[in-house]
């Protein structure tokens, strides 16, 4: 059998690499890559390189940015004394584009699993606490997921805080808005009844 | 819930097969090995997506096929008369699919429970004289079928046990930090003491019915007593109070800690539950001598009262749904006395519980019941019927 050309192997191959990318997909898009004109590939081909080049994480709070300290960290008018803490960027930009954080954001880079090896050291955890100490801080919101393993680093978050004169505060969980209530699983209802608040 | 039909696609030794069922009983006959209990087996699965004979449910797929398929269609009283069609599909590569009425099931929570079963097999044996995983197994999918938060709780409780043991390990070596380990001592705290009470509460109730029932499958004559013991190693907690209950697993927690670092696995929890079967022997209102029947009662004994705990599992299904669950009777009937059988048959002729019963003569069934649909298995093919 003869296999395909060593060109298009090897990009099909690097294709699969990405995420949600299997054998067929890559195929898929190696043969499209084909018929687009020299310019377009190129700028795909760039965009990929530029976006090693010039991306780095932020020095304070650890997302990623092309300008070093970030948009969020070097911008006067944001609240300096609230600080919301996430596991991943895209955490960061979900908070964002809700616009009603008008504080800072720190990007832990992972959750505490100790099944995956991960603990307090391998998250940015230091450098949290030295940003509170450093600056006036006065609020931190945890903002990690709902799952077993955010759950936990929020503990963990909320233990260690306690060292700092700052309010910890966690997102609360429940009702989506607009949501059904016939439609919502019982779990995140009996979690919504147990957080409801006076009106 | 009443199943109408029941068609299985090279599901064990089935290349194709199509019942239908139009009595409450069943009678499944055939030699052995031809596939009567792989019928049973099938049902079981549809129910609960699980086998409770293998391990995995790739043993389940007809040797040279691509996957099976099970396809029940059920008819539902409660709900004037709605009929239902349940998919399980499971190809040899790639993961095991439920659809009810073509619609794809995503979280096994979802539909586990709607479709309630019983299986009274030789394997039931276990949960008298087994290990204590087979008691807890047994506990764990009553419950789940019943109260989904139960299972998701099941599953969250395994969950941070994994991690728990994964940092416990670590800092057995040295690594890691002591402080992590209070995070996940809360945590598995919380979801331990939900699990523990829920299994209380549901244990109080078995124990009531299982004493009944087996009183009557005695005639009196042995009284069975069934007592929670969780794997929290503190005596005098008490289990209905939530507070003495964190307290108690929280000191057994601290007084095992040193235990756990150097042994890398968590040592106390509901992981470690179990629940003791004592068979008292009556003469009248005097009681003779009780003794733990994992190791003294008889392979005759143990049997009744396997049968006990499965009907009294019956009944608990049953109290809380207010449906009869379908009853599976894997090859046992024939090892029961006329008094045991005959007391089982009237009584399941009284709740109206639906029942597969399988056996390699069809006289087992004695006179009790007259309305039986007969089915005669070969080689995986259905070749009689009336």
């Amino acid at each position: 059998m003869q296999g395909y050309p060593l060109p298009l192997e090897r990009l099909i191959l690097q294709l699969q690499k990405l995420p949600t990318v299997g054998p067929k997909t890559a195929q898929r898009l190696a043969f499209f890559m084909l018929t687009l004109p020299d310019l377009e590939t190129n700028q795909i081909a760039e965009a990929i390189l530029e976006v090693k080049k010039n991306l780095s994480d932020c020095k304070i709070c650890g997302t990623i940015t092309d300008i070093n300290p970030c948009q969020i960290c070097s911008n006067p008018r944001r609240d300096q004394q609230i600080i919301c803490v996430v596991e991943q960027p895209d955490d960061l930009w979900a908070i964002e584009r809700t616009e009603s954080h008008k504080g800072l954001y720190h990007v832990l880079g992972g959750v505490l699993s100790p099944l995956d090896g991960v603990g307090p050291d391998s998250l940015r955890i230091d450098t949290l606490f030295n940003r509170i100490h450093n600056n006036a801080v006065k609020e931190v919101i945890l903002a990690t997921n709902w799952d077993t393993e955010g759950q936990a680093t929020a503990l963990y978050l909320t233990q260690q805080l306690e060292q700092f004169q700052v309010t910890v505060s966690r997102i609360a969980y429940g009702i989506p808005v607009g949501g059904d209530l016939e439609y919502i699983d019982e779990l995140t209802l009996a979690k919504a009844l147990e957080g409801r608040r006076t009106v | 819930m009443y199943l109408e039909r029941l068609c299985l696609r090279n599901f064990r030794n089935y290349k194709e097969c199509d019942i239908t069922f139009h009595s409450l009983v069943t009678l499944v006959v055939g030699k052995n090995a031809m596939g009567k209990t792989s019928l049973l087996e099938s049902l079981y699965f549809l129910c609960t997506g699980e086998s409770y004979r293998a391990n995995s449910a790739v043993e389940l797929i007809r040797h040279t096929s691509e996957g099976f398929a099970v396809i029940g269609y059920f008819r539902s009283d409660e709900r004037q008369g709605t009929h239902i069609r349940l998919d399980a599909i499971k190809p040899r590569q790639g993961a095991f699919r439920l659809k009810t009425d073509g619609v794809l099931q995503r979280r096994r929570s979802d539909w586990i429970g709607k479709f309630n079963v019983v299986v009274f097999s030789p394997e039931s044996l276990d949960i008298v004289k087994g290990s204590p995983t087979f008691r807890r197994r047994w506990l764990d999918l009553l419950l789940s079928q019943l109260n989904r938060e139960y299972l998701e709780e099941l599953q969250r409780y395994g969950d941070i046990l994994q991690h728990r043991n994964a940092l416990l390990k670590r800092l057995s070596i040295g690594k890691g930090s002591v402080n992590e380990i209070s995070i996940w001592d809360k945590l598995l705290l919380e979801s331990g003491v939900a699990l523990v009470g829920a299994r209380h509460t549901a244990l109080v109730q078995l124990s009531g019915i299982v004493e009944t029932t087996h009183l009557s499958l005695t005639g009196e004559r042995e009284r069975l007593l069934l007592q929670y013991t969780p794997g929290l190693d503190t005596p005098g907690m008490v289990l209905s109070d939530i507070t003495n209950l964190t307290d108690s697993f929280s000191e057994a927690l601290a007084r095992s800690r040193r235990n756990e670092l150097r042994r890398g696995v968590t040592l106390v929890g509901p992981h470690r539950d179990d629940f003791t079967l004592d068979l008292e022997t009556l003469n009248g209102n005097e009681t003779l001598s009780r003794e733990t029947a994992r190791t003294y009662a008889s392979q005759g004994q143990c049997r009744t009262i396997a049968l006990a705990l499965k009907l009294a599992e019956l009944e608990f299904i049953r109290g809380d749904t207010g449906v009869a669950p379908l009853f599976l009777l894997d090859d046992v009937l024939s090892e029961l006395d006329v008094k045991r059988r005959e007391y089982l048959l009237a009584y399941l002729q009284d709740i109206a519980a639906q029942t597969v019963i399988t056996a390699t003569d069809k006289d087992v069934m004695g006179d009790e019941l007259t309305d039986v649909h007969l089915l005669v298995v070969e080689e995986g093919v259905i070749i009689n019927e009336n």
